[in-house]
């Protein structure tokens, strides 16, 4: 499509530093609300740019038409009957109508409708010039922006995230004239905070980029992020590699409107602290790279991005290193300190730890712990070692009053693992301490030795049961326990460890360790019920994460779950088995079998009719003697297939009884005259259906 | 540049910003947040530019004069101008200038800090400012003072002049840097450090700061009741700074605190509604 007098637009919202985790979501409502303004406008363009620096919120619109597009729209009127009277003189209806839309009768044309001949008008609205629509779409966008938390500043009330200080609008070269939180549109704006306020001029939109970056301020943030990479690469070179750590180059991105890496070095002498204490005190009291040579380990080196280009770097270098040693410093003091003081002392500490503050202490917990770990570990005949296990158990959560973890929670597990291999302890003991939180996510790791596995569930479960009786479990669109994501756990190491136990009884038991306060809690009432139900639903969602869809998931479970927690490693098998039986032709009908058997069924429910035993001697006719003969062999052979989890040989007996069902509702009406006859056959059809019980809700499939 | 002419240095460059040159409040505070310059003056729609030096005290900070960086005692540099001005962003680092730093040769962010003085019913949006990666100054705008939120919007400036000293004069202990050319900052202050650190942590009489507490917040009603919401205020100051003391002496629990916390927010509040009354 051809748009005249097209021309580029551009709006930068110059702030003062906007935090990180705000911008990216900025953008993107950027885009969303621009594009929304610009259709309702009927407003046209090649495309919107979003970009962002700390400073500056920016939208591109290439190719903007310079008018919106006209409208031509028929309005239809009274009908001619109505419009003109038996001499054919216009009517109060047609004058009426006519002044309405500002015009008179005889201007009208005459439509002839499906319905008959009506007065009609083709009204045009004509569009309008886009800078005088851009004064009101601009404004509306820097509006419409939504942040986590929001400021004022100035006097008229205006709320952002922070203070905005310019705002470029340009068409063409011309300024979009608007006013905004006590700020004139204009077309200029200022660099780097360091290189004083001297205005920039911007007299084209598609100028804005490389002006900016003349004045040292790369605009385009993944231009940005490819130049912290880049940048990075420059100082290593021949030194070694950066810890690439992806999370912390998207937040340094939007903290520097113009990156350069400083190397910068720390005695040899911290070496000592473990590589994960290193990264983390680089990355959070610095925002900086950690640096390992060719073979992973790490060097005394690290990575700064300072904001500006190269210039007095040795300065940065010697600030950054001040302070990357004080940390340093405090790191190594508290790791000595925890060594000396070691983890059996803290044991005793946790006593003073809240896990939760009406419940108990994390001390508590660990007791609890102790107690469901056994029973698994016995129940499931999962042959731990007691003393390992009761040792790992003790040890679990002592790293959380260590003075390293105080200071940096995200080292939790972590320390632990590190302090118990220092302090000579059993190898899977000391995995178990940071192992026992995994996964940490959907997507990630579960617990790699048996007593991180064991300790992983009897947490993960404790949690839930306490919080489910306290009344804190998750709705379905807020969570701030985190509990989905423990409950996700939890079944996923079921899934890949005991698939085939029956978990009910024992969380049953779970409850019944709870301290008295939480039993006695008024929430506490089918928290048991509630909880079960709710891993059901992580069930469901392990498996759509597994990429299964949503109505497969669910003819499996819907069987399955008769039989409570128990058999969860049968579904995907099952799901697998059916993924395979879907690809045959005739499964649509297998299907709609299902179906027709089921309405009969429920047809009959519904009439009260009670269905009886099947009476042999009532089967008449061949076919459904040969139903009924055929439905007791693939009865036994199915029952025999499902303790054996062969699902695709139970898939093949659903095709066996195809036919015979087939043949049976061609040859046979299940509606007989015969009162007798008729329930019969429906018994026989219920007989049919049960075979399938606890296999697949075939109802639950899409057809 | 030694310590004392840090503070001149500011205070120069401040006044010639049009800030009143305020002194110290004589009473002991958490920080120069609490100086009625700041709580009282950026309620009320007059404007107000004033800066000060403020000494302030965090009991559970003291180490005994064991650390080279943490300190019960020490010192803030404070700005407040309402409204805030637009450029108040660039006018900031050209006071760095005035003590050495120039932007040009240094690295300096703005990273994002909110403050909030549970106390005080306050809070407000900004950041931390780093100088080369070390946080020199908090900057704030103000939101709500006395959970009475704010129009115009002041912005609070506060240095933390020991680090920017430490950084200026290359000293890696607070106690090494040079106060004027002749003693150090541990001359004046180390001893008081080690025997208020254990006054604090030890010898505080807990029976008395709990019935000081009492008294004074109930000071603090009389004294609304009777319209005088200026003396008033000192006694929600007293009030703050018993807390503080009980706080480092371990004699809060958990659940305590809590309540405590909430005496204070709620006795600022009536004092910030009395205050706002009596300049309307």
């Amino acid at each position: 499509m051809m748009y005249e007098n097209v021309k580029n637009a551009l709006l930068e919202v110059r702030t003062e530093e906007i935090p990180f985790s705000y911008i990216e979501p900025a953008l993107k409502q950027i885009e969303q609300i621009a594009s929304k303004f610009f259709n309702a406008s009927r407003l046209k363009y090649t495309s919107l740019k979003t970009y962002a620096t700390p400073r500056r919120l920016v939208l591109i619109v290439e190719n903007l038409s310079g008018r919106s597009e006209d409208i031509l729209e028929e309005i239809l009127g009274p009908s001619l009957k109505a419009a003109k009277d038996v001499y054919g003189k216009y009517t109060p209806a047609a004058i009426g109508f006519a002044a309405k839309n500002g015009t008179t009768p005889e201007k009208l044309t005459e439509k002839v409708t499906e319905k008959g001949e009506y007065l009609s008008l083709v009204k045009k609205t004509i569009g309008e010039k886009t800078e005088k629509l851009l004064a009101m779409i601009f404004p509306e966008i820097i509006k419409n922006i939504s942040f986590p938390k929001v400021m004022h500043w100035e006097t008229t009330g205006f709320e952002f995230a922070r203070p905005i200080r310019s705002v470029i609008a340009l068409y063409g070269k011309k300024i979009v004239k608007f006013k905004i939180a006590d700020v004139n549109s204009s077309n200029w704006t200022t660099g780097l905070h360091a290189c004083d306020n001297t205005k920039i001029r911007i007299d084209l939109p598609e100028n804005y980029i490389t002006k900016m970056k003349n004045k040292s301020v790369i605009v385009n943030q993944n231009e940005r992020k490819e130049q912290i990479r880049k940048s990075i690469g420059h100082v290593l070179k021949n030194v070694g590699n950066v810890v690439l750590d992806d999370d912390l180059i998207d937040e340094v991105n939007y903290l520097v409107e113009y990156p350069s890496a400083v190397l910068c070095a720390f005695d040899e002498k911290y070496l000592d602290l473990p590589a994960e204490v290193l990264t983390v005190c680089m990355k959070k009291s610095q925002k900086c790279f950690a640096v390992t040579d060719k073979s992973g380990k790490i060097l005394n080196c690290f990575v700064g991005i300072k904001n500006g280009i190269s210039m007095y770097q040795e300065i940065v270098k010697t600030g950054y290193e001040k302070v990357v040693a004080a940390r340093l410093a405090d790191a190594e003091f508290f790791y000595l300190n925890d060594l000396k003081n070691g983890l059996n002392n803290n044991v005793e500490k946790l006593k003073g730890v809240t896990f939760n503050k009406e419940i108990g202490t994390v001390y508590d917990k660990i007791e609890r712990i102790k107690k469901i770990s056994d029973i698994f570990n016995r129940k499931f005949n999962m042959q731990i070692n007691d003393v390992l296990l009761e040792r790992a158990i003790m040890l679990s959560k002592t790293d959380l009053v260590s003075e390293m973890v105080f200071e940096y929670s995200e080292l939790q597990g972590i320390m632990g693992r590190i302090y118990a291999l220092k302090l000579s302890e059993n190898c899977d003991v000391a995995e178990s301490i940071e192992q026992h939180y995994w996964p940490l996510s959907t997507s990630e790791k579960l617990p790699s030795n048996k007593i991180a596995t064991v300790i992983s569930l009897a947490d993960k479960i404790d949690t839930l049961a306490v919080n489910f009786s306290i009344g804190l479990e998750p709705s379905s669109s807020a969570d701030p326990y985190g509990l989905k994501r423990l409950g996700m756990g939890f079944i996923r190491i079921v899934m890949k460890n005991l698939p085939n136990e029956d978990f009910t009884d024992t969380i049953a038991e779970v409850f019944e360790f709870l301290p008295e306060i939480v039993k006695k809690h008024p929430k506490a009432k089918n928290a048991y019920e509630r909880l079960i139900d709710f891993l059901w639903k992580r069930v469901e969602g392990v498996l759509e994460f597994q990429g299964y869809s949503s109505n497969d998931i669910k003819s499996v479970v819907n069987e399955t779950k008769i039989n409570e927690l128990k058999a969860i490693g049968s579904l995907q098998p099952k799901l697998d088995a059916l993924q395979k039986a879907k690809r045959n032709d005739n499964f649509a009908s297998i299907i709609s079998m299902f179906k027709r058997v089921n309405n009969i069924i429920s047809q009959a429910k519904k009439q009260n009719i009670n269905i009886l035993q099947i009476n042999e001697n009532l089967l008449k006719e061949e076919t459904e003697k040969n139903l009924f003969d055929v439905s007791k062999e693939v009865k036994i052979a199915v029952a025999n297939h499902m303790a054996k989890n062969e699902y695709e040989k139970v898939f093949g007996k659903v095709l066996e009884m195809k036919l015979v069902v087939d043949s049976f509702f061609e040859e046979v009406m299940v509606m007989a005259e015969d009162k007798d006859v008729k329930l019969n056959r429906i018994a026989l059809l219920c007989y049919v259906k049960s075979i399938f019980e606890g296999f697949i809700d075939f109802s639950a499939l899409q057809q | 540049m030694n310590f004392q002419e840090i503070i001149m240095n500011l205070q120069k460059f401040w006044t010639k910003q049009g800030c009143l040159m305020w002194q110290p409040y004589d009473l002991e505070k958490g920080a120069g947040t609490f100086n009625p310059a700041t709580f009282l003056h950026s309620l009320g729609t007059k404007s107000w530019n004033v800066a000060y030096v403020e000494p302030s005290r965090r009991p559970t900070d003291g180490r005994y004069g064991a650390n080279p960086n943490r300190l019960q005692h020490y010192y803030q540099f404070q700005v407040i101008m309402k409204p805030a001005p637009k450029n108040i962003q660039q006018i900031y680092l050209k006071s760095l200038k005035a003590i050495s730093l120039d932007p040009k040769k240094h690295d300096i962010r703005f990273i994002e800090d909110d403050w909030e003085s549970p106390t005080l019913g306050a809070w407000g949006l900004g950041w931390e400012v780093w100088i080369d990666g070390m946080e020199a100054t908090q900057f704030t705008y103000f939101q709500q003072v006395g959970g009475i939120s704010l129009n115009p919007i002041s912005v609070e400036i506060t240095y933390g002049i020991e680090r920017i000293a430490m950084y200026v004069q290359e000293k890696n202990s607070v106690y090494d840097l040079q106060w004027n050319d002749d003693l150090t900052y541990g001359d004046i202050h180390l001893a008081g450090e080690k025997q208020w650190s254990f006054y604090n942590f030890e010898k505080s009489d807990v029976a008395m700061l709990k019935q000081h507490f009492a008294d004074w917040e109930d000071e603090v009603k009389k004294l609304v009741s009777s319209n005088l919401p200026l003396p008033a205020y000192d006694a929600v100051v007293k009030c703050s700074h018993l807390f503080n003391l009980l706080d480092a002496r371990g004699a809060i629990s958990v659940s305590e605190r809590v309540g405590y916390i909430l005496r204070v927010r709620t006795i600022s509040k009536i004092v910030a509604d009395e205050y706002l009354k009596s300049i309307m």
